[in-house]
């Protein structure tokens, strides 16, 4: 069975009285273990996609189902993390981590401790897990946020854009951090959709592409290069570059077309 | 001469011209108390001011405003002194001399320290009576829709009211003066945090909302975990203006029915036609104001540590 799948699944929510439709019937499935990005421009709905997956609004038809079951609102089967406000600012890093694996209800005290402790670790911020989030930057932030995430134990991880303000630099950093923390034995533990306006992380990171336009999905595209892709062969290299012109075409057919839809929460 | 210097200059120059009138001036003015209270008085000025510069020096900055509220402070004495004890130009009643007002000082600081504890506690059961019921019932009310929708615009009504119009009313109404007091502050206080703590829930950063509610908090836990610690630095940030109406609408009480207090304390003595007495405790209110908001920054800087 599919993990994730959307079943013609359409989203409008009431504007002046005339509803605005931000998604239109959408069929997508996510295996499991899959890292699926979502890319498109802002506001063809690709956060609202994700915020329909997370539970946090419900489609207007169809259903969401993860794991056959349909989606009525946010569960512990799933964690988010946003560009930014992930974390809450009145707790330290260590405290927000443990906040979430507590909430998850599936250790006691002194583990939750442990396994926070284990995953600022991970996450290579052990020295910073007693600062508030305005001490941290914002790469440091994200990396705490993906912590807790992970720390969760959720099998579906989503992402919205999470490193979207964040640098070149450190953004290419968390990107392979985020391809590093995902596996375990050389098997995907976790199932993640991605949402991202960045062709080349798309590129990084995905297994799939799902490419949006305005309230539906224009393109799927698996991407069949070897993991790390830090140092591609120049037979790879040939094939990523040419999906990544698909991907600029995609983009660029979109230049001319009038926007169909209002707007989107990103 | 270096500029810190010269800065120490001109304050003390008034100083030293007024302790001159005050000691060497020929008095023209009947019934003026020894000069002893009033030059400890300027001596606990200067010695704040020195503590200030001190302070100021230490921090690197270079703040002029200690220099500008001497030389105020030390103009307006000798005004006063010359105005009064010197001269005899003021009335000999209504404005007394600034000796006989720090003689109060040292001749009725128990009476006046029993007065301010007597308002103090009043003040503080009222203040924080308000304050903790507001920001529970603001936490439910703000959670919760359907309270929220009932609550709203009773408290979008009673918000504005202030506190001081019904306190007669509510003298009259309670059995005692004492709790009638506390109803008028918790009632001064109540209003406007409650309106506030909801304003403050509704209008929850949309993304810690989101973040929150995908860690799927109880109800119990949303409140106490999520929603109670993001409201606090708003809600303290606005707790120096609700401490200082609060005073005054004490005071305000105090003016009517009661039997101790600092606003009785300067109602009496005015009743009396005692204006050193009078001047003296509206002195008096002014440091404590001081000294609570001195306090309740303090607090603030302490709660809000994650900002």
């Amino acid at each position: 069975m599919a993990k994730i799948q959307l079943d013609h699944v359409s989203y409008s929510y009431p504007n002046r009285g005339r509803p605005a439709e931000v998604l239109h019937d959408l069929n997508l499935t996510v295996e499991r273990g899959e890292f699926v990005c979502v890319l498109g421009r802002s506001g063809c709905g690709k956060t609202t996609l994700l915020r329909l997956l997370a539970g946090l609004d419900l489609p207007t038809r169809g259903a969401v189902r993860i794991d056959g079951e349909a989606v009525t609102g946010p569960g512990t089967d799933r964690s988010i993390v946003f560009q930014s406000y992930t974390l809450f600012p009145w707790m330290t890093a260590r405290q927000n981590v443990l906040f979430g694996i507590q909430q998850t209800g599936k250790w006691g005290r002194a583990e939750a401790r442990r396994l926070a402790d284990a995953f600022l670790r991970k996450v290579e911020l052990a020295e910073a897990a007693d600062k508030y989030p305005y001490q941290l930057s914002g790469g440091m932030r994200q990396r705490v946020a993906i912590a807790r995430s992970l720390a969760m134990d959720t099998e579906i991880l989503l992402l919205d854009e999470p490193f979207g303000a964040l640098d070149t630099r450190i953004r290419r950093e968390l990107q392979e951090f985020m391809d590093a923390l995902r596996w375990r034995d050389g098997q995907a533990e976790k199932t993640v959709v991605f949402v991202t306006h960045d062709i080349d992380e798309a590129l990084y990171l995905a297994d799939r592409i799902v490419y949006m336009t305005p309230g539906r999905i224009a393109a799927d595209l698996p991407v069949p290069l070897p993991r790390p892709r830090k140092d591609l062969g120049p037979a790879e290299r040939a094939q990523r570059d040419a999906l990544r012109r698909t991907l600029v075409e995609l983009f660029d057919r979109e230049e001319d077309a009038p926007c169909r839809c209002a707007a989107d929460a990103s | 001469m270096p500029v810190r210097c010269r800065r120490l200059l001109i304050p003390h120059l008034f100083l030293i011209a007024l302790v001159a009138a005050v000691l060497f001036a020929p008095k023209g003015r009947p019934g003026v108390e020894h000069w002893g209270a009033l030059l400890a008085g300027v001596v606990v000025i200067e010695l704040l001011f020195l503590t200030a510069v001190i302070r100021n020096r230490r921090r690197g900055a270079e703040s002029t405003a200690p220099y500008d509220l001497i030389v105020f402070v030390w103009v307006l004495l000798l005004l006063w002194e010359l105005y009064t004890s010197v001269s005899n130009l003021a009335h000999p009643v209504l404005v007394p001399a600034p000796e006989n007002v720090f003689a109060t000082f040292h001749e009725q600081w128990r009476t006046l320290l029993l007065n301010i504890a007597y308002s103090m506690q009043l003040l503080l059961v009222g203040f924080f009576a308000g304050l903790i019921l507001a920001v529970l019932l603001g936490l439910y009310a703000g959670w919760y829709p359907r309270l929220r929708a009932f609550s709203y615009p009773i408290a979008n009504v009673m918000a504005p009211i202030p506190a001081v119009v019904f306190s007669p009313y509510l003298v009259a109404l309670m059995p005692t003066f004492r709790s009638a007091s506390v109803v008028v502050i918790l009632l001064g206080v109540f209003w406007p945090t409650f309106l506030g703590t909801i304003n403050r829930v509704v209008g929850m950063e949309p993304q810690i909302l989101d973040s929150a509610r995908m860690l799927r908090p109880t109800n119990r836990t949303m409140i106490w975990r999520i929603l109670l610690p993001y409201i606090i630095p708003g809600t303290v940030s606005g707790l120096k203006v609700s401490m200082t109406t609060s005073l005054l609408m004490l005071n305000f009480a105090e003016l009517m029915g009661a039997t101790h207090g600092m606003g009785f304390y300067v109602q009496n003595s005015i009743t009396y036609a005692n204006y050193a007495h009078a001047v003296a405790g509206i002195i008096v209110i002014g440091v404590v104001v001081t000294l609570l908001s001195w306090i309740v920054t303090k607090v603030q800087k302490k709660l809000i540590r994650w900002q």
